[in-house]
């Protein structure tokens, strides 16, 4: 298990006080990185509690020392791209330099169609992300922005402060299709996607071609997919948090599709035992 | 409280370990509310470091435990009134309940000019803040939103969990001309204003009517004015300077039915006066 890293997505639906003890609880454990998600209404159960992400996330930076924060990911279409951009800065002085920058294009129509907010087609909203990552990018790196674009226009606009990591927090970019990647290897630092392991090898392959393309090393994007029941169990995988023999075999199993950064959904409370030898079998003794 | 209320301005400038430990004194000197702005840019100095509004302050209630806190205000056209709700929601329950919900419709021209967020013509401005206020406050009651309008549509849109203050946190609306004034009697429960005595005299009276037009006590909403550089540079006194200066301005605000104070933050070398002029002031209002 050298070399790959492992974070954990603590669904923010628990009473606040919950959720910060599960944060501390996982930084314990030694994992590297915290997510959760970014919208209106949970995308699995739509009447469930669901804390506004951006906030919580700067409450998560607030609680926690050394572990990275991070939304999975953080929907183009609820924010300008600038005030996603100083949301960014923001946290990354709260936390002290650990957010990680989760970035999509957005997706989830039914919060789309509740609160009235445009969900774009497929192709503009991609067109949009790609705008969206342009100004974002530069506004991190505290350049002065002047932009004329389809979606977005900005008039020798700047930010400060500028963020503690330099050059910028790192994006995190969850892709899929084709397009979504050849972005994703324009700029991301880490790439997220979930599905089976054919799948994520494929896309792998993918986006290691979009990077030769462009001139860009491969080997400067992390690769990290999102292990959930929803995806490994169709394959005939067992749930990772089943026994430290089942969550090295399915961690192998992507690190074989070349993946090396993992996160994966919190367990459920009967498997925090479990949760707790992964941690000291597994997790811990990587380095 | 039989004095005036008296709450802090800071603006989120200061590196984030500097804001910590202000909140923190001030929390300490028994201020009841702190509120930061809601900007792109300060607009007293625009190439002056500002942290994000809703998520400094999110981390600074996570960082403190007594003090009440709000943004004086948020801009109403950064976000879309259900986010904003729910960050709302959110930092009332980091805080637990300690939440003011401050919004505006919006006025730094230069911040939309630079980033072209449309700043819309005041008329059509107001008008999506009606609207948005008509959104924001069945969804923080947590009730489930169906709404035509010109700026927002909902069909059955509902967040979740409620608020820690129930039925909702309080709603503070900056206001200055009269249909903001009408809005406020309709949603506030804490007017703000800054200008002259006799100005916020005539608006505070306005506010009056017009709760009385729509049967409203309007006792149930607090006057409240910020206290910053503009009305010094109108030859208010710097309420730092001494504590005369600071019963001056009071004094005449007070005489004015204004019942909040708002005080921008002293300058580093008025801190230790204005320290002690705020907790003789606390003192006194009990």
């Amino acid at each position: 298990m050298k070399g790959l890293r492992f974070g954990v997505t603590v669904v923010q639906s628990d009473p606040y006080l919950v959720l910060a003890r599960k944060w501390r609880y996982f930084e314990e454990l030694g994992f590297d990185s915290l997510w959760h998600c970014d919208h209106l209404l949970r995308s699995l159960d739509p009447t469930a509690p669901l804390f506004e992400g951006w906030t919580l996330l700067a409450a998560m930076a607030a609680q926690t020392s050394r572990i990275r924060v991070g939304a999975l990911v953080s929907s183009n279409v609820l924010r300008h791209p600038a005030l996603l951009a100083q949301q960014a800065i923001t946290i990354d002085h709260v936390s002290g330099g650990r957010l990680e920058l989760g970035i999509g294009c957005g997706w989830f129509e039914e919060e789309h169609r509740r609160f009235g907010i445009p969900l774009p087609e497929p192709g503009p909203r991609v067109d949009r992300f790609a705008e969206a990552l342009e100004i974002i990018d530069l506004l991190l790196r505290g350049e002065t922005v002047s932009h004329e674009g389809r979606h977005y226009r900005l008039s020798e606009a700047r930010l400060r402060p500028r963020p503690v990591q330099s050059p910028r927090p790192p994006f995190m970019l969850a892709a899929h299709g084709p397009r979504m990647l050849r972005i994703c290897a324009r700029f991301a630092d880490r790439w997220n996607s979930f599905g089976t392991v054919g799948e994520i090898a494929e896309r792998n392959r993918l986006l290691d071609e979009a990077c030769e393309r462009i001139g860009r090393d491969p080997t400067e994007i992390s690769r990290s997919v999102h292990v959930e029941a929803f995806t490994t169990a169709p394959q005939g995988l067992p749930d990772v948090w089943e026994s430290p023999g089942a969550f090295t075999e399915v961690v192998g199993r992507y690190a074989e599709a070349g993946m090396n950064e993992f996160t994966i959904t919190q367990p459920r409370p009967e498997q925090y035992g479990v949760a707790e030898r992964i941690a000291s079998e597994v997790i811990g003794p990587r380095s | 409280m039989t004095g005036p209320r008296f709450g802090i301005f800071v603006a989120p400038g200061d590196p984030y370990r500097v804001l910590v430990e202000k909140w923190r004194h001030y929390e300490e000197l028994g201020i009841e509310t702190i509120w930061q702005p809601d900007h792109f840019l300060r607009p007293t100095d625009p190439t002056a470091p500002t942290f994000e509004g809703w998520t400094s302050l999110a981390a600074l209630a996570a960082q403190t435990s007594r003090i009440r806190m709000g943004m004086l205000v948020s801009s109403n056209l950064l976000r879309h009134p259900a986010l904003l709700v729910q960050q709302a929601i959110t930092v009332d329950h980091i805080s637990g309940g300690r939440l003011e919900v401050g919004v505006g419709c919006s006025w730094f021209e230069e911040e939309h000019r630079r980033f072209r967020i449309p700043l819309l013509e005041p008329r059509v401005r107001v008008d999506r803040f009606s609207e948005a206020m008509e959104i924001i406050d069945p969804l923080l009651r947590g009730e489930t939103v169906t709404y035509e309008g010109d700026h927002y549509r909902l069909s059955e849109a509902r967040l979740r969990p409620l608020p820690v203050q129930l039925p909702r946190p309080p709603l503070t609306v900056a206001a200055h001309r009269p249909r903001m004034l009408r809005i406020c009697a309709r949603y506030a429960d804490r007017w703000n204003s800054m200008d002259t005595p006799a100005e916020m005299a005539e608006r505070n009276r306005f506010l009056d009517e017009e709760c009385e037009k729509i049967g409203r006590d309007p006792a149930g909403i607090i006057r409240s004015l910020f206290v910053n550089a503009a009305l010094t540079e109108g030859g208010l006194p710097d309420a730092w300077t001494s504590a005369d200066a600071f019963s001056e301005v009071v004094g005449r605000y007070t005489d004015a039915g204004v019942g909040e104070f708002i005080f921008n933050q002293p300058r580093p070398e008025q801190q230790s006066t204005a320290d002690g002029i705020l907790s003789e002031a606390i003192g006194r209002s009990g």
